[in-house]
């Protein structure tokens, strides 16, 4: 693809601006069960948008097999994919920023590292898992994730960026039985070579983790204090972080409207987004629209400081864009998203916070957030996993049970907060928490 | 254009040079539109085209994939020889001879929505929006889509069988928001049919804003639901997200083959109260997930899963099918070139049985009757599983009372199975979204009216069931 041949001819066909966004990705994927390699693997695939502004309207068009020949036939596309657009918001297509941070990370040396050395270490990960414990009834999968990204933007107001990173990552699920009960439970762990995955280590926590969770009673339907445990309150937070979109807010999609400056939060509570995170899944210097990124406190001590822009969403709320302007995909239009995305830390240990309820429910694992969570009034009702406390010690583990609130209100009645935060495998991260009380539904 | 047949052989050859026994190419052109709506003005508008293949070769049990959208011959045979370098073993097969397969369409289009009007698309999401705003003053945002594509699959193995199918989707949704001071609600519907432009004849996107706005309006003033343990009656239609996430995952066969689901080893035994009776069928004319020939080239077929209780089949691909020493049952699917393809559900539905949704409702003194039901999600490993209530009603002394918003409900697949205690009469089917390791695609879900005689209620409400 000629590049540049696209942007004259776009300039001819009479569109204002025009941008060329290209995504490469290729990755490699080991899964390995019962000691063989069960299925491997490996990818390679080019994906090319383009976006032009028509008569002051915005037209997208995404494509995999590109050849110059297809340019007239691609910009009429664009141009009456825009006419049709009847929004009268300002869309943009930007200049280069004057500069882009640089983002510290380490080397990835596993995109060098031969394969059977990493099926050698995912068959020992697998055998070591297996032996931990008599109750461990398989090793469901042991699988090993690589890919590398290469992301340009190249448009007619004279931007020409270019970026690439990579990730790696192990994960592993596991299924404990006893007697009837049959458990599963799984975990990860991002790594930059194969000395950083402590086998051991990672099998303890996971054997752990699932045989915990076995002979799990139910619970009364009540109101109880509730401990979020790291990574259910990461998930709920997760499935939450369109709240904070500024185009959303605008309209009126997100509860979060006009509360800019209030508090929105107990104040034990402050929101990060750090695009800059040394090794950071989501670091980048520089967004999908080429604005370029910086690390922000979205909420500081409970209070909504700003809401998350694209260079849309910024222009409707007369602001600056805040470099949140990423795809879903390389195909769709230019949304809203954070990036490392982080409760900050309390100070409470997880320990200390569960020796202080009396009568609790800890809750370590969330289901179906696609479904039972409202993402617009952030009611909910969820299937969770997790332990009874009695007089600060775990008595049980528990499942099958519901916890309903709203999150709103849920985060404005906080008792404590941990200083145990862990960034999720998508990027955000909280703390356990300790909320004040929760609608449980069980027997 | 498809890839030429030559091409096919000559990669498919290269891949099974070191070893392999069986490989296969799925090769996909897919075009796709969209555009978005809120409060009636178009927002975005997006079209494109998918295409790429994906390339399978299986070694015994062993199984490796790889796919590119880079379609030269050169690259395809390179990628061919970088995937089989996995493999090391004697060749068994040298020469692949390629034969089209050809059949009837059951899926007939008439008007492919690759080519009609942005315009009248437009105009379509326009009645739906306006129909939804017009619904009731407190309506304040309606958010509505339309998408659509045409994907055009191919696939040859090296058995020699290459077919394809072009398979058409639509769909028109609605999301509104109604407020009134502090209280906010949502509200949705979203038909969709494998069926071209013409399916919006049947499918009026009039009915379509209207349903999302009464939802809205219906649960706006709805008091929390309550927790705890009752009977609760699944109005018919999109209710059968229970039997999908309750059971259908778990007779997966991408589950069953490792032993990773609570029905291994079950078929013949009873898994299910006699009154169920539960059928996959991927063949049903233009039903939203339906297609002609599965994602590894096998026609598609009506599978009943369960007759009267008892565990009559499970849904295998060719992969799982020879793990577990069975043939395929042709449920092997996936969402794109992208995804490697295995076992999923099509068009799953509980089929009709004797009661009536009065008398389901006039026997519980205390209850819950969810009316319309939104996503859910399920452990196949342990069977866990829940789905959320959109509109609940509670039932109280053998009536219908108020509206109850925000329960989701919870349960065992093996054990809410066996709780099933009458299924009603008029089988109705709704569009869904099934995701798993191959992906999002199209699934039906359906059944008539059913009754469980308990199941968790996770509402907001403390009260107990004595209420």
């Amino acid at each position: 693809m000629n590049k540049q041949l696209w942007m004259d001819a776009a300039k001819k066909a009479g569109l204002e601006q025009f941008e060329i966004y290209e995504q490469r990705h290729t990755s490699t994927s080991i899964n390995v069960y019962e000691q063989k390699v069960d299925s491997f693997s490996i990818s390679d695939c080019d994906g090319i948008a383009m976006r032009g502004i028509y008569q002051g309207k915005m037209g997208n068009c995404f494509l995999e097999e590109v050849d110059d020949a297809q340019i007239d036939d691609v910009l009429d596309q664009i141009k009456q994919n825009a006419s049709i657009i009847t929004a009268e918001d300002k869309v943009m297509i930007l200049a280069p920023a004057e500069s882009y941070p640089t983002i510290q990370k380490h080397k990835n040396t596993l995109l060098e590292t031969e394969n059977s050395l990493k099926i050698q270490k995912l068959k020992e990960l697998e055998e070591t898992v297996k032996q931990m414990d008599s109750r461990i009834a398989q090793v469901m999968t042991t699988t090993y994730e690589e890919s590398v990204a290469v992301r340009s933007i190249v448009n007619t107001k004279g931007m020409d960026l270019c970026d690439s990173d990579s990730c790696s990552i192990v994960y592993v699920e596991v299924l404990a039985k006893d007697g009837e009960d049959t458990k599963s439970a799984f975990d990860w762990l991002y790594i930059k070579d194969l000395e950083a995955l402590d086998i051991p280590a990672f099998a303890h926590k996971l054997c752990d983790k699932v045989i915990n969770k076995l002979h799990a009673d139910t619970i009364e339907s009540g109101n109880y204090p509730l401990l979020m445990e790291k990574s259910a309150m990461t998930s709920l937070f997760s499935a939450l972080a369109g709240l904070f979109d500024g185009e959303n807010a605008f309209k009126g999609i997100s509860i979060l409207k006009d509360k800019l400056n209030e508090a929105i939060f107990d104040a034990k509570i402050s929101v990060i987004d750090d695009p800059l995170m040394e090794d950071g899944i989501n670091s980048a210097s520089f967004d999908d629209e080429g604005t370029a990124c910086y690390t922000k406190t979205v909420v500081d001590k409970g209070i909504l400081k700003t809401y998350l822009h694209n260079s849309k969403s910024a222009e409707l709320m007369q602001t600056t864009s805040t470099g949140n302007g990423f795809k879903g995909g390389y195909g769709g239009p230019v949304g809203i998203s954070p990036t490392n995305f982080y409760i900050e830390n309390g100070t409470a240990s997880y320990e200390e916070m569960i020796k202080t309820m009396k009568k609790g429910v800890i809750v370590t694992n969330l289901n179906g957030l696609h479904a039972g969570l409202n993402p617009v009034s952030t009611e909910f009702s969820l299937q969770s996993e997790g332990f009874y406390v009695e007089d600060g010690v775990i008595v049980k583990p528990i499942n099958l049970f519901t916890i309903s609130g709203n999150f709103l209100d849920m985060m404005k009645h906080i008792k404590m907060v941990g200083n145990d935060c862990k960034m999720g495998m998508s990027g955000v991260g909280t703390p356990s928490i300790l909320f004040e009380t929760i609608a449980v539904s069980g027997k | 254009m498809m890839l030429e047949i030559k091409v096919l052989e000559k990669v498919l050859e290269t891949a099974l040079k070191t070893g392999g026994d069986f490989a296969e190419i799925f090769e996909e052109k897919n075009y796709r539109n969209s555009i978005s709506m809120l409060n009636g003005k178009v927002e975005d508008v997006n079209s494109g085209v998918r295409r790429g293949i994906g390339l399978r070769i299986y070694h015994g049990l062993e199984s490796v994939y790889a796919y590119t959208n880079d379609l030269s011959e050169e690259n395809l045979i390179k990628t061919a020889k970088q995937l089989s370098a996995a493999i090391d073993d004697q060749q068994v097969i040298e020469h692949v001879k390629l034969q089209e397969v050809t059949y009837e369409n059951a899926h007939p289009v008439t008007l492919y929505p690759k080519t009609f009007p942005m315009e009248k698309k437009v105009a379509l999401l326009k009645r739906a929006n306006d129909a939804a705003m017009a619904y009731d003053a407190h309506i304040q945002k309606a958010m509505s889509f339309l998408m659509d594509e045409e994907q055009h699959v191919a696939i040859a193995n090296s058995e020699g069988r290459y077919i394809q199918d072009t398979r058409v989707h639509t769909r028109l949704g609605v999301t509104v928001i109604a407020e009134d001071g502090d209280l906010h609600e949502t509200g949705s519907c979203a038909p969709g049919s494998s069926k071209g432009m013409e399916f919006y004849e049947e499918a009026l996107p009039e009915e379509t804003g209207k349903e999302a706005a009464r939802a809205a309006m219906q649960m706006l003033y709805a008091d929390d639901c309550p927790s705890g343990t009752m009977p609760v009656v699944i109005e018919n239609g999109f209710g059968g997200v229970i039997f999908h996430e309750a059971c259908g995952h778990a007779l997966e066969a991408a589950a069953v083959a490792k032993g990773q689901s609570v029905f291994c080893g079950k078929l013949g035994q009873k898994i299910a109260s006699e009154c169920v009776t539960a059928v996959d069928d991927g063949t049903i004319p233009n039903a939203w997930g339906s297609e002609n020939i599965d994602d590894e080239g096998n026609f598609q077929q009506r599978r009943v899963l369960i007759e009267n209780g008892i565990l009559k089949s499970y849904m295998i691909d060719r992969l799982n099918g020879r793990r577990m020493g069975m043939e395929s049952t042709s449920s092997s699917r996936r969402e794109s070139y992208k995804y490697e393809t295995t076992s999923r559900m099509s068009n799953t539905f509980i089929t009709e049985g004797n009661d009536t949704l009065e008398d389901m409702i006039a026997g519980i003194s205390y209850g819950l009757y969810a009316k319309s039901l939104g996503g859910g999600s399920v452990d196949p490993s342990t069977g866990d599983f829940n789905f959320s209530v959109r509109e609940g009603y509670l039932i109280k002394d053998g009536k219908i009372s108020k509206p109850v918003k925000g329960a989701t409900l919870i349960g065992n697949g093996a054990d809410v199975l066996m709780k099933i205690d009458m299924v009603g009469k008029n089988v109705l089917r709704a569009p869904g979204m099934c995701g798993a390791s191959s992906g999002s695609i199209p699934t039906d879900v359906g059944q008539p009216p059913l009754r469980v005689s308990a199941m968790i209620v996770g509402g907001k409400e403390g009260g107990s069931a004595n209420e």
